[in-house]
């Protein structure tokens, strides 16, 4: 079908001969500061398709057939201004231009933008801040994932390593989230292919999940386009709410092949290591009333040496790339392989990627594209969410006093639990806790992904101002995940063995249509009108299968004697869409677009299936003006003047189930007859898109001839039409619905600075910062939040994976801390229990009753009264915030130096400031009955009273009112952190050196990435989040794997 | 336009065209996990599923809620468990919390079931493929269980909504009209299966041991005797078979509710019979009461003196449970003989139940004839006190209590129902404002 397609292309393609000459025209693109060759600088002769990209010394050379006449060359590349030069093509059928100087474009004012329209538009002629990241700048930063390419480089663009893991997910916040039950990551989309990134939590590995963006190999990007909100992505309808990442991956480019070949190694530690519990002696753990035992000797170990180790990674890559007689090519295959910080853990992923395009003559352009991917991750379990069975949860969970080693004899790794523990009352209590060393060794679970991804692209010029592109895309591939357990485990629950096998299918298509019409009505107006249409569906399946009881040797879940929870389900979904959308420019100054779109779903209900969506936007370039040109050359104003403004709506669908719509009665079989069951949960035939509603205005300025750019926007956004589980009257004979009733609102100010600081002969420095803010806030009407069981007060959702800590609250951010806090007197101070120092127990009065006394907690985060000395904290069981993990602001600084040709050097600082994080890690370790950590080593030797963390053995009403172990409010810590993001080093060898081996380029990157964290958090890492890519609970720390500190050194050849 | 974008148009047409049928353009994507509303209420084979999920429904989701429910409050029942819901349940009285988890379930359960059934009527009476010999026994089948369950919310509210309906909020009727309309779906769900006996297809549906016409029957002759419809209550009762037996099926998928609730063979239960069925003063040698329980010294949780059940609440998971038992006919004609001024018939019916020695369910008092005075209250004493017996844990006895004049509420007698209605729960009234109807005050 798609050979039929390219047919009838082709059949129309057959275009009009003009009497044409053949010419060759050269050059060289040079850096009009350092006087050095740009690579890979675009030059296009206007007008028609002949061009071509620079060489690594910037050298240019390309063949054009055109009617001999005057023409206009453009030197683009990003980061510079665009240069235009005249080009007369004659007699003489060779044309040298000779050196084209492009100087540095601090505001990237020429820039072409794809995304918000569908088709290429200059930034300056938009009404919104659009981000844009080059190949240059993945390159140089090291990046072996996507989200390390972003990070840092977008104002207004919060990227979450989710986990340390070399396949860990990711998250991505554009301005802030726009659901609450739905994903909030953004649209992605690769060279006009709608990408899935689903987290598909296959098998259990206790923490965040992967999502599938790990497939794609940053080397392939050629630049990224973020559109931030409902404002810029208006055109992407109802799948915008999240903001749209665009992807383009890298073209042949007209003129001799041009092979890449890199190579690098790297090595990934653990930045930092928790100070685990070193008391020589101990009263047993997970027995109480300890002061009632005499202390024993005890033996210690740090089971993190254990479960962590130096990993090693490697990657090679390979390009071809070229083109000649209006065809171009691109290829490239890629093969990165990276161990974990984790033993056991490892990531490879394979992968190809071809591109080949065709220019038949002006007319028509054909590209084809197509990548496969195959990933597969060696997983170890480690999150807190799942406690049965990780390696880092067996390090938390502890104690610490049993060698993990194996019996050199029989190979049975020890449990470690101490013996038959008992609790307070005597009774012994089940602390049967898996070895990490056999988490580490034994475990086999993986997941592998094989992955195609295709395009068929068709850009028709068939008149004067009309261009029409076409997409069809393709995005389709099977992930299976594997968990084997094998017998005599450890792992309390699992020691008869566990296996468990489930697949996941994906196939999404879309279909896009795209007709720009550009004309100059009369002298001082241009109008482009675009119309668009869109055909997108999305399939997939999921199939589950498990047991327990595994015979020895076995595998496969048929090999196991208790199969269990086989699940199949599938989903199936179709979009439609199209728009229109006007611009018109006034003098080359004032540019006004206006648009709408309209979206039709399967996932609506079809008493609301049709949604549209307007957008109107503005944009004032006050350089184009003449007299202002002059007025800031004389240094009255700023270099640079553009106001810009815009409004649009968008909508989500990442809430709405596939069959939201419908009523789904479940099996209920009865006395031999099928039987069907009324569900709790009633369909909404008239659910509809959650819609964002933004505003945004801002400026560019240029200074000092532009070498200072400043990028400055504030924006709204509200989100009504929040789909959130309502409680329906029992009457109705059902339990809840989603509905479209909550409401939130983003507001922010986003600030990118670009400098060139020094820029003199052989040195520059150039400088790019940025800041954003993001103030969320939820709407909940309190009908919505009606509890059955009244736990919570109304207003208030608890979240999922979070141990009920995390909540929706009315007029609060998404996603704060909720839970029990210190007890406080009226006047707010911290209520303790007195302790007696000389005897370290906590004072009982004559009823035996302890005594209150009030105190504050000092920097070493204890409670301590008025003396100095450390008290026992008194829980307050009421709910409340307690805790607040979304940052009040985001900022970078990645700084460049050029020294000479030949080096340059690059470091970026990363910061997120006022965020706060659940330390459930810390907690966990402090409470006796695991006591890992050298919090309980301190109650232990005497630095804190006997019960501060948990109270035994102390009368009272309810014993766990004492200790901080329940105090929820203690456990949260300031998540500030600035991080050097990355260090590298850069040389370009003299390729004299390879004369005669083809060799053009040698580049040498020596770089390190998380070298350095400033911050005050007593964790591994402020930044991993064990609930991984879910939308509220971010900020929450329970042994998810953290973020390694990386070197690598990459060896680049172009040939 | 000139030629070539003519050209270009015809050749994108022809792309499009080509490339549509790769991405489906359906909006109407049916889905393939889970039946939808229209698979179940628009197709034979749906109806007759929903039919089957319906007994389901009613059989082991709402009755034993019911029966749990209001037997701690009518003292039937002690909680035997610590969690909140029941401490709070067995304290009842006026501090009953409207968002008490068993109440809710009582008062869901009951509207899931009305709900199934309403759809199931309105279905099997649209669908065209249902003949009507199959029809007729859905329909009256699911009037049936709609009865059952508005009959079952009036024991325990002051106000039940008929018409269930999700798009705006219920309608509430005192619970006399409530009886009312529950006697009228039994007057025509009878008349139904009169007319136009049911075929093999819904037999299929209906487990052997569930006797539907007799059954509907006695719940017509029990609903109008609640109603305050003492000759309908003695004619319907007059027409069950006395022979006859109708009994809820359980299964090892689909267990005995009751037995699951307060065997400790499963664990801790959260319910346990009351020593002598929670009454003040039993006869010596009932029979119904060594039916009901094996003597032991236990208390429960709050330390009322409690029993091992026995008889049909305590045999096994899959102890079929009565729909109705068939001296309930006798003692509501006693009770209608009695009202109507017919002391010595009500007597004579009395005595009917007090001398049985066997029953079909093995359900038999063996005592001997009534020989106390026969005034009206006195009968009724007499009948409150066989029907508690007799009646024992099938969902009335909150009902009698109120209804046969035996004193008021009060959590602090052991022997006395803790309330008489119960809130209404805290999600309806939230989710329901304008009409929940106000909290009785006990």
């Amino acid at each position: 079908m798609r050979l039929a397609l390219l047919v009838g292309l082709l059949v129309c393609a057959a275009g009009p001969a003009l009497a044409q000459s053949a010419y060759t025209i050269t050059g060289r693109v040079v850096d009009a500061a350092l006087e050095d060759g740009v690579p890979g600088a675009s030059v296009l002769l206007d007008g028609t398709q002949a061009g071509a990209a620079t060489d690594v010394e910037g050298r240019f050379s390309f063949d054009a057939r055109v009617e001999p006449g005057t023409y206009t060359l453009r030197a683009s590349f990003v980061g510079f201004t665009t240069v235009e030069t005249p080009v007369t093509l004659g007699a003489d059928p060779t044309v040298d231009v000779g050196v084209i100087e492009l100087a540095d474009d601090a505001l990237r004012s020429d820039e072409v933008i794809v995304s918000a329209t569908g088709l290429p538009i200059e930034r300056r002629q938009l009404g919104n801040a659009i981000g844009t990241i080059d190949a240059r700048e993945i390159a140089d930063a090291g990046a072996t994932s996507v989200d390390q390419a972003i990070v840092g480089k977008v104002a207004g663009a919060v990227v979450s390593q989710n986990s340390g893991n070399p396949a860990g997910g990711i998250s991505i916040r554009l301005r802030g989230p726009s659901t609450v039950l739905g994903s909030a990551d953004p649209l992605y989309v690769i060279d006009g292919v709608i990408i899935d990134n689903t987290s598909a939590g296959l098998i259990d590995l206790g923490g965040g999940d992967q999502n599938r963006l790990v497939d794609l190999n940053p080397e392939d990007i050629e630049r990224i386009e973020i559109l931030k909100g409902a404002s810029a992505a208006a055109l992407y309808g109802s799948r915008a709410n999240g903001g749209v990442v665009q992807i383009f991956t890298k073209r042949g480019q007209t003129g001799a092949p041009s092979v890449t070949l890199s190579t690098s190694v790297r090595t990934d530690a653990i930045r930092k290591t928790l100070d685990v519990n070193r008391a020589a002696f101990d009263r047993p753990q997970g027995t109480a009333p300890e002061a009632s035992l005499s202390p024993q000797p005890t033996q210690r170990f740090d089971y993190q040496d254990d479960i962590f180790h130096q990993a090693v990674g490697t990657e090679q890559y390979l390009s071809v790339s070229g083109g000649q007689g209006g065809g171009t090519y691109f290829f490239s295959g890629g093969h990165f392989f990276n161990e974990g910080i984790v033993r056991g853990n490892q990531f490879r992923r394979l992968n190809g990627r071809v591109r080949v395009g065709q220019d038949f003559g002006d007319l028509l352009n054909l590209s084809v594209g197509a990548n496969y991917t195959r990933s597969r991750s060696q997983d170890i379990p480690n999150g807190g969410l799942n406690s049965a069975y990780g390696a880092l949860t067996a390090f938390i969970f502890g104690p610490n006093f049993i060698d993990i080693q194996p019996d050199p004899v029989t190979g049975e790794y020890p449990v470690t639990s101490p013996g038959v523990p008992v609790d307070a009352a005597g009774d012994p209590i089940e602390l049967v806790q898996q070895n990490p060393l056999d988490v580490v060794n034994n475990f086999d679970f993986s997941q592998t992904t094989n992955r195609f991804t295709g395009d068929a692209q068709a850009q028709l010029t068939p008149a004067e101002g009309l261009s029409i592109s076409y997409v069809l895309g393709l995005d389709t591939y099977s992930q299976s995940g594997l968990a084997l357990i094998p017998r005599g485990s450890t792992a309390g629950g699992f020691d008869g063995g566990y296996s468990r096998r489930a697949d996941f299918n994906v196939t999404n298509l879309n279909n896009d249509l795209r007709l720009q019409y550009q004309t100059q009505l009369g002298e001082s107006l241009e109008s482009t009108t675009t119309l668009g249409g869109t055909s997108q569906y999305d399939q997939n399946s999921t199939f589950a299968i498990q047991t327990f009881d595994l015979n020895v040797g076995v595998e496969t879940v048929d090999g196991g004697s208790r199969p269990s929870a086989v699940g199949e389900s599938r989903s199936e979904s179709t979009l439609l869409g199209a728009f229109v959308q006007q611009t018109f420019g006034v003098y080359d100054q004032l540019f006004v677009t206006a648009a709408g779109r309209v979206d039709a779903s399967s996932r609506f209900g079809p008493d609301n299936r049709t949604n549209f969506y307007p957008k109107v936007s503005a944009s004032y370039d006050a350089g184009s003006n003449d007299a202002y040109a002059r007025a800031a050359q004389n240094g009255y104003f700023p270099s640079t003047l553009r106001l810009r403004a815009s409004y649009g709506e968008s909508g989500g669908l990442t809430s709405i189930g596939p069959f939201t719509r419908f009523t789904r009665y479940g099996p209920g079989a009865y006395a031999g007859s099928n039987g069907l069951l009324p569900p709790g949960l009633l369909g909404n035939p008239g659910v509809e898109p959650e819609r964002q509603s933004e505003f945004e205005v801002g400026t560019d300025l240029g200074f000092f001839d532009d070498r200072l750019g400043i990028e400055a926007t504030y924006y709204t956004q509200n989100t009504t039409d929040l789909l959130l589980n309502v409680e329906l009257p029992l009457t109705s004979g059902f339990s809840n619905q989603l509905q479209n009733v909550g409401e939130l609102s983003n507001k922010g100010f986003e600030l990118l600075l670009r400098a060139l600081p020094v820029e003199t002969e052989g040195f520059r420095w150039s400088s790019t910062a940025t800041f954003a803010t993001n103030k969320n806030r939820i709407d909940l009407d309190p009908s919505v939040t009606a509890d059955p069981f009244d736990d919570v007060p109304d207003e208030t959702l608890i979240l999922g994976n979070s141990f009920g800590l995390v909540a929706v609250i009315d007029d609060q951010p998404q996603g704060v801390f909720y839970g029990s806090g210190f007890a406080r007197d009226d006047a707010g101070n911290i209520v303790g229990l007195a302790v007696n120092p000389a005897t370290n127990q906590i004072v009982l009065d004559a009823q035996n009753l302890p005594t209150f006394t009030t105190g504050t907690i000092g920097d070493d985060g204890l409670l301590r009264d008025a003396g100095g000395a450390v008290i026992v904290p008194v829980r307050d069981g009421t709910q409340r915030i307690i805790g607040d993990p979304n940052p009040d602001f985001t900022a970078s600084w990645i700084n460049e130096f050029d020294v000479g040709r030949r080096f340059s050097a690059r470091v970026q600082l990363d910061g997120a400031f006022g965020g706060d994080i659940f330390n459930f890690t810390r907690r966990l370790a402090a409470l006796r009955n695991f006591g890992t950590l050298s919090d309980y080593q301190a109650e232990i030797e005497g630095r804190v009273p006997v019960g501060y963390y948990q109270n035994s053995g102390v009368p009272g009403p309810d014993p766990r009112n004492y200790g901080t172990f329940s105090i929820f409010e203690n456990w949260i810590e300031d998540g500030t952190f600035v991080k050097l993001r990355e260090v590298s080093l850069t040389y370009l060898v003299p390729v004299d050196l390879f004369r005669g081996m083809g060799v053009q380029g040698l580049r040498v990157t020596a770089y390190g990435r998380n070298l350095l964290s400033f911050d005050s958090y007593s964790g591994y890492d402020p930044e991993t989040n064990v609930a991984g890519q879910s939308t509220g609970v971010r900020g929450y720390d329970f042994v998810e794997v953290p973020i390694p500190r990386t070197f690598g050194l990459t060896l680049q050849a172009t040939l | 336009m000139t030629t070539t974008t003519r050209r270009a148009g015809r050749c994108l047409a022809l792309a499009l065209a080509l490339a549509a049928p790769l991405a489906g353009c359906d909006l109407n994507i049916d889905d393939p996990n889970a039946t939808t509303e229209e698979d179940a209420f628009s197709t034979r084979a749906g109806l007759l599923s929903a039919a089957a999920g319906l007994q389901r429904q009613y059989n082991a989701g709402a009755y034993d809620n019911l029966v749990l429910t209001t037997g701690i409050t009518s003292r039937e029942l002690a909680a035997d468990n610590t969690f909140a819901n029941l401490l709070e349940l067995d304290a009842g009285g006026a501090g009953l919390d409207p968002s008490n988890a068993n109440v809710t379930g009582y008062f869901r359960e009951m509207y899931q079931t009305t709900s199934l059934a309403d759809a199931l009527i309105a279905g099997a009476q649209a669908t065209e493929t249902v003949e009507p010999a199959l029809q007729s026994g859905l329909v009256a089948l699911a009037q049936f269980y709609k009865a059952a369950a508005l009959g079952a919310l009036a024991v325990g509210f002051t106000d039940v909504v008929i018409d269930t309906r999700t798009d705006g909020p219920a309608t509430y009727v005192p619970r006399q009209a409530a009886l009312e309309e529950a006697v009228s779906l039994l007057a025509s769900a009878e008349d139904l299966l009169i007319a136009t006996p049911p075929n093999a297809a819904f037999r299929d549906v209906v487990p052997r041991g569930f006797d539907l016409l007799n059954t509907i029957r006695a719940y017509r002759a029990r609903f109008a005797l609640l109603a305050g419809d003492l000759d309908g209550a003695l004619a319907a009762a007059g027409r069950v078979d006395p022979a006859a037996t109708s009994v809820f099926t359980y299964t090892t998928d689909v267990t005995n509710p009751l037995f699951a609730a307060i065997s400790p063979s499963l664990g801790q239960p959260s319910f346990a019979v009351r020593d002598d069925l929670g009454l003040e003063s039993v006869e010596d040698d009932d029979g119904r009461i060594a039916y009901f329980t094996d003597s032991n010294d236990d208390t429960s949780v709050n330390d009322y003196p409690i029993e091992t059940a026995a008889g049909f609440i305590g045999t096994s998971l899959i102890t079929p449970l009565p729909a109705y038992v068939p001296d309930e006919m006798l003692l509501i004609r006693a009770e209608v003989l009695a009202r109507q001024g017919d002391a010595g018939g009500a007597v004579a019916a009395i005595n009917a139940v007090r001398t049985d020695t066997e029953d079909p369910f093995g359900l038999a008092a063996n005592l001997d004839a009534y020989d106390g005075p026969t005034d009206l209250q006195s009968l009724l004493d007499e009948i409150y006190y066989n029907r508690a017996t007799e009646l024992f844990l099938q969902g009335l006895r909150l009902e009698d209590a109120r209804r046969l004049n035996q004193g008021e509420p009060d959590p602090s007698d052991p022997f006395q129902r803790t309330r008489n209605f119960y809130p209404f729960p805290q999600q309806e009234r939230l989710a329901n404002p304008g009409t929940t109807p106000p909290d009785p005050a006990i």
